[in-house]
């Protein structure tokens, strides 16, 4: 594996958060036509002579609300495939960033669960767990075609292990021939 | 890497991902438009009258009366209490769509009726 693969949650993945979303931006325009006193307005600052005034709908913050919700999932994690193994970066536009990297060898198991909606979306969860741990090391959700990202990670695990395989059969013979 | 750089220029037509979350933000911005949000700039100490959101002559029509109104005029029948005729006042719509002449009908029937009859020769 020459280049990195970077993975992000897919925005299908979002589909609740994109129906509420669109939901909020319908309610909003319509409370805001039915509640007029809702629209505040006020100055911003002055700028040669012209007062800079902003017209605030007070309603368009629930359909606001809505879109960070949105975006925030999408842009927070990532899932790295390199050269060296998997790479999870979970909190990118947040305060707090959690980085795990496992390599390829070292991954005991690979699953993926799908709810019925998920499956109409082929989307799902991808879990990796490696010997070190008991549990599950790597969780990410949202993966658009995980069984393809699952397929790539396999064949690279085996791949590595073929190799070493193949690399310590051959040190084990030069070894007894030296002897 | 500064923001206005060539990567983040063509950023949208690289990655399908920015597209979509470039076009929602657009999407918001329409709504807040529609709900009536803008930013204008008036002479100095001048008094901005209230701007009336785009969305409310969408879904009221009626640009004359305040929302309220528009909805008011459908929930309160004009004299009657009958469901009936609740119902037929919704059909109907606003008063001020009737015209003067089927107004004036409605309000002499019977002395029309009289006035057809004299007219032709049955009185």
């Amino acid at each position: 594996m020459e280049r990195s693969l970077v993975i992000k949650r897919s925005w299908r993945s979002q589909w609740r958060r994109l129906l509420i979303y669109f939901a909020l931006c319908a309610a909003a325009i319509f409370l805001s036509a039915y509640f007029p006193k809702s629209i505040i307005q006020g100055r911003l600052f002055t700028i040669g002579g012209q007062d800079i005034i902003l017209v605030l709908p007070l309603f368009a913050l629930m359909p606001l609300y809505g879109l960070l919700n949105l975006l925030y999932p999408v842009f927070d994690a990532t899932l790295t495939l390199d050269n060296r193994g998997i790479e999870t970066r979970i909190g990118i536009i947040s305060l707090k960033q959690d980085t795990t990297r496992i390599r390829y060898e070292d991954i005991r198991s690979i699953d993926k669960m799908q709810t019925l909606v998920e499956r109409i979306l082929n989307v799902g969860t991808i879990s990796i767990g490696t010997a070190a741990t008991a549990g599950v090391e790597i969780l990410f959700d949202g993966v658009a075609q995980p069984l393809d990202v699952i397929n790539l990670v396999q064949q690279e695990r085996d791949r590595r292990l073929r190799r070493d395989t193949g690399n310590d059969s051959t040190a084990e013979k030069v070894a007894m021939g030296q002897d | 890497m500064g923001i206005l750089s060539s990567r983040s220029l063509v950023a949208p037509i690289i990655d399908k991902r920015n597209l979509i979350a470039i076009v929602l933000v657009g999407i918001f911005f329409a709504i807040y438009r529609l709900s009536g949000g803008t930013i204008t700039s008036v002479p100095k100490g001048t008094k901005v009258p209230m701007v009336k959101p785009a969305g409310q002559m969408m879904i009221f029509e009626d640009f004359n009366s305040s929302p309220q109104d528009a909805l008011k005029s459908l929930k309160t029948p004009d004299d009657s209490n009958s469901k009936a005729d609740l119902l037929e006042s919704i059909l109907k719509g606003p008063k001020k769509n009737i015209s003067t002449e089927d107004a004036e009908l409605q309000r002499r029937p019977a002395q029309k009726l009289d006035d057809i009859e004299r007219s032709l020769g049955l009185r």
